[in-house]
C-alpha cells in the first residue's frame, strides 16, 4: 500500500492541473476571477471584526491571553471551514464528475485529494489575512509561527483527505451518506470550540472535547497563531497518529470499493 | 499470447430488487492486428463488454486478460469541460489519461491538427458545433496509439469527411499491429473494417467468425424482427395456427417441395441457382378452371415476387378432381442472400375467393459468394470512358 500511495504522489502533475482547473472554474468567465477567492474572506473578516470588536465589544478572557473575541473567532472558523468545505466536496466530486468515472480509465482517487488541497489553499488564503490583522490587532506575531503553520496544515490535509475518501466511498454505495453527513457536520461544528470559549465547557462536557480531532485542530491554531506559544506536543502526536489511521484506513476503503464505482454512478 | 482474451464473462447488475444480466458467459479471443467487430441489439451488451474489457467496469464473474497497453474510447466527450477552450481541454484530458507535461506538448500538435479546429482551438467549447465538440474528443482519444484499442459506438461521430479521415487513421493503426476491438451500428463499416465479428444477443454470443457471414445473419434476424412487427398491429408475433391459413376449403394444400436443378429436395439455395416449388394439393369436389400462385416474401415483409396462372393465362380450361400438384420453375432464382418465406394459394378463376390459402408459412434461404446489395440480382454490363 505504501507504494501504492508513493505512486499517488507521482500523479503530482495532474494534481496540480486539477487544483488549477478548480480555480480557474469557479471563475471562468468572471472579469475579477482569482479577485473574488481573495476578497471574500477579507471582507469576511472585516465584518466578523467589526461586529464583534466595534458593535458587540465582547469582553472575553481565555485562559491563554486571547482577548480579541473576533479573532478567537475567525481563527476557528478558517480550519473548520475548509475542514467542511473538503469533505462536502469530497463526497460529491465523483458524483459530478460521472462521465469520467464511467468512461474513462483514470486514477479517482485523485479526487477526493484534489478538492480537499483546493479548499485548503483558500483556508490559507484566509490565514494569510488573519495573520495580516492578527499583527494589526495584536502588534505581535512571531514568524516562527509560520513554519508550525505549515505543519497543521499537511496534518489536516492527511485526515481531511483519509475522512473524504471514506465519505465519498460511502456516499457513491450508500446515497443516504450525503444527508447524513451534513447533519452530523452541523452538530460536529457545534462541538467544537468555534464560537464560544473552550474554557467555559462545563468539566462533565469536556469529555467530547477531549475526543473530537477537530478541537485539537483549532486549539493548535489558536496556540500558535493568537497565544504566542507551541501546540502540546502529546496532542500535536496524537492528531498526527489520528490523521495516518484516517489516512490509511481512507485509502484501503476508496481502494477496495473502487471497482464498483462505474456501475453505481 | 493472444492480445485480448475473454473467458466465460458474467456481469449483473443489481437495480432495485432485481438482478440484470447484461452479459451471460462471454469468450472470445483476438489475435494481434485483429479488427474485432461487435455488433447486436441496443442493449445487447456490447457496451457493457467493452467496459469490462476496458477495466472500467469489473466482471460478476469471468477473466479478462489484455497484454498490452490499452487504449479505450467509451464516450469522446467523458472530462471535456464546455467552458474551457480547446487548448486547455486537450491539457486536461491528457493529464486524466497520465501524459506528463513534456509528452502532451509533443503531442498538442497532432491532436489540433488531426482534430482541424483550426484558430477554434483557443475558443471555449461551449461556442464549438457538435461535429468540432466530436472531433475534439475524437482527436484527444486516438492521440495515442496502444496496443490494444476498444471503441465503443463513437465512429459514427462528426461529418462523412471526417468519419473517413478516424477510418483511415485506424487502418493505419491496425496495419502497425494494434489489435482493436470496436462496436458498431453500421454494419457495412463493420463488414469493411473488421476481420472478425461476435453478434451479441441479450448477453451470449449468437455467433462468431466471418464478417460477412455473420452480418448476413444479423441482418436476417434484423428483417425477420421487422416483418413480425408490420404484421401485427399491436406488434406481438403472428400466430401461425390460426391467421396465416385461410380458404374455403374445396382444395387442401398437402405439401411444398423446393428443388433444386437435380430434383433435389433442399431449403437453402444460391443467387442465380435454379430452384422449383412444387405443391401438392387435393381437390375435395370438382373445381373448374382454378387459379394457382406461389409468392415469394422476404422475412421483413417485403413482397418479392408473386405470378399467377390467372396473369400468365395457364389451364384456364380444366377440371381437377382428387389429388394433383402444379409447380413453378425459376431457372435463375434472382433473390439476393437473406431469409424467405412462401405463400401458396389457390383460387377460383377470377381470382376473387380463395379455395385455399397458405400465407408464408415455408421458409427458405439464398446465400451467395458474390457481395451485392439489395433485394434482387439483376443481370448488368458496366461501361465507362473519358468524354
Amino acid at each position: 500500500m505504501i507504494r501504492e500511495i508513493v505512486n499517488l504522489f507521482r500523479h503530482k502533475y495532474l494534481l496540480w492541473e486539477l487544483v488549477k482547473r478548480d480555480f480557474k472554474a469557479k471563475y471562468i468567465g468572471s472579469k475579477a476571477g482569482l479577485f473574488w477567492s481573495l476578497i471574500t474572506p477579507l471582507i469576511r473578516m472585516v465584518i466578523f471584526i467589526f461586529v464583534f470588536s466595534v458593535i458587540l465589544k465582547v469582553k472575553f478572557d481565555d485562559k491563554g491571553g486571547i482577548t480579541n473575541f473576533a479573532l478567537y473567532l475567525i481563527c476557528g472558523t478558517l480550519p473548520w471551514f475548509g475542514f467542511q468545505q473538503s469533505i462536502v466536496r469530497s463526497e460529491t466530486v465523483l458524483l459530478e464528475n460521472s462521465n469520467l468515472v464511467k468512461y474513462i480509465v483514470f486514477p479517482a482517487k485523485i479526487f477526493p485529494f484534489y478538492v480537499t488541497i483546493s479548499s485548503l489553499i483558500e483556508q490559507a488564503i484566509g490565514f494569510i489575512f488573519f495573520i495580516a490583522a492578527v499583527f494589526l490587532i495584536n502588534h505581535s506575531f512571531s514568524m516562527s509561527a509560520l513554519p508550525v503553520m505549515l505543519m497543521l496544515l499537511f496534518m489536516q490535509l492527511i485526515f481531511t483527505v483519509g475522512l473524504g475518501w471514506i465519505l465519498s466511498t460511502l456516499n457513491i454505495l450508500i446515497k443516504d451518506t450525503y444527508h447524513a453527513v451534513e447533519l452530523f457536520l452541523m452538530i460536529w461544528m457545534y462541538l467544537t470550540p468555534i464560537f464560544y470559549p473552550e474554557d467555559m465547557v462545563p468539566s462533565w462536557a469536556r469529555g467530547i472535547i477531549n475526543i473530537n480531532p477537530m478541537a485539537y485542530l483549532v486549539r493548535f491554531y489558536r496556540d500558535i497563531l493568537l497565544r504566542n506559544r507551541m501546540p502540546v506536543l502529546n496532542e500535536v502526536l496524537l492528531f498526527f497518529s489520528i490523521a495516518i489511521v484516517l489516512f490509511f484506513l481512507g485509502y484501503y476503503i476508496f481502494e477496495k470499493n473502487q471497482h464498483k464505482f462505474a456501475d453505481l454512478i | 499470447m493472444k492480445p485480448v482474451i475473454a473467458e466465460n464473462i458474467i456481469k449483473s447488475y443489481r437495480a432495485r430488487n432485481t438482478s440484470i444480466e447484461a452479459l451471460r458467459g462471454i469468450s472470445f479471443s483476438a489475435e494481434k492486428g485483429d479488427v474485432l467487430g461487435i455488433i447486436g441489439d441496443n442493449g445487447s451488451g456490447k457496451s457493457t463488454l467493452l467496459k469490462v474489457l476496458s477495466g472500467i467496469s469489473r466482471p460478476t464473474s469471468g477473466k479478462v486478460e489484455l497484454s498490452g497497453s490499452v487504449g479505450s474510447i467509451l464516450d469522446v466527450s467523458a472530462g471535456l469541460n464546455a467552458y474551457f477552450t480547446g487548448r486547455a481541454n486537450i491539457y486536461m484530458r491528457c493529464v486524466l489519461m497520465g501524459y506528463s507535461k513534456k509528452e502532451i506538448e509533443e503531442k498538442f500538435g497532432w491532436i489540433s491538427d488531426f482534430s482541424e479546429l483550426g484558430s477554434f482551438i483557443d475558443q471555449p467549447v461551449y461556442m464549438y458545433s457538435s461535429g468540432m465538440f466530436m472531433r475534439l474528443g475524437f482527436s484527444i482519444a486516438i492521440s495515442s496509439v496502444p496496443d490494444i484499442f476498444l471503441i465503443d459506438e463513437v465512429l459514427s461521430v462528426g461529418d462523412q469527411y471526417f468519419q473517413r479521415k478516424c477510418f483511415e487513421y485506424l487502418k493505419k493503426i491496425r496495419d502497425s499491429g494494434t489489435t482493436i476491438v470496436f462496436s458498431s451500428h453500421d454494419l457495412s463499416k463493420v463488414k469493411t473494417f473488421c476481420n472478425k465479428v461476435i453478434w451479441l444477443n441479450g448477453g451470449v454470443i449468437e455467433m462468431a467468425g466471418e464478417p460477412g457471414v455473420v452480418i448476413q445473419a444479423y441482418m436476417d434476424y434484423t428483417r425477420e424482427k421487422e416483418g413480425k412487427l408490420l404484421e401485427s398491429p399491436k406488434g406481438l408475433p403472428r400466430d401461425l395456427s390460426h391467421s396465416n391459413i385461410w380458404g374455403s376449403g374445396e382444395v387442401r394444400i398437402k405439401k411444398i417441395r423446393l428443388l433444386d436443378k437435380d430434383g433435389l429436395e433442399k431449403s437453402v439455395f444460391r443467387t442465380n441457382e435454379k430452384m422449383a416449388i412444387e405443391v401438392l394439393f387435393s381437390a375435395e369436389t370438382p373445381i373448374e378452371s382454378p387459379t394457382f400462385g406461389i409468392a415469394i416474401f422476404r422475412n421483413d415483409g417485403v413482397y418479392c415476387y408473386g405470378p399467377n396462372t390467372r396473369l400468365d393465362n395457364k389451364y384456364r380450361d380444366k377440371t381437377w378432381k382428387g389429388p394433383g400438384r402444379y409447380s413453378i420453375t425459376y431457372d435463375r432464382l434472382a433473390l439476393l442472400p437473406g431469409s424467405y418465406q412462401i405463400s401458396i394459394g389457390v383460387y377460383d378463376k377470377e381470382e376473387i375467393f380463395p379455395y385455399a390459402f397458405h400465407h408464408r408459412l415455408y421458409d427458405f434461404k439464398v446465400i451467395s459468394e458474390i457481395e451485392d446489395h439489395g433485394l434482387i440480382f439483376m443481370d448488368h454490363k458496366w461501361s465507362a470512358e473519358e468524354l
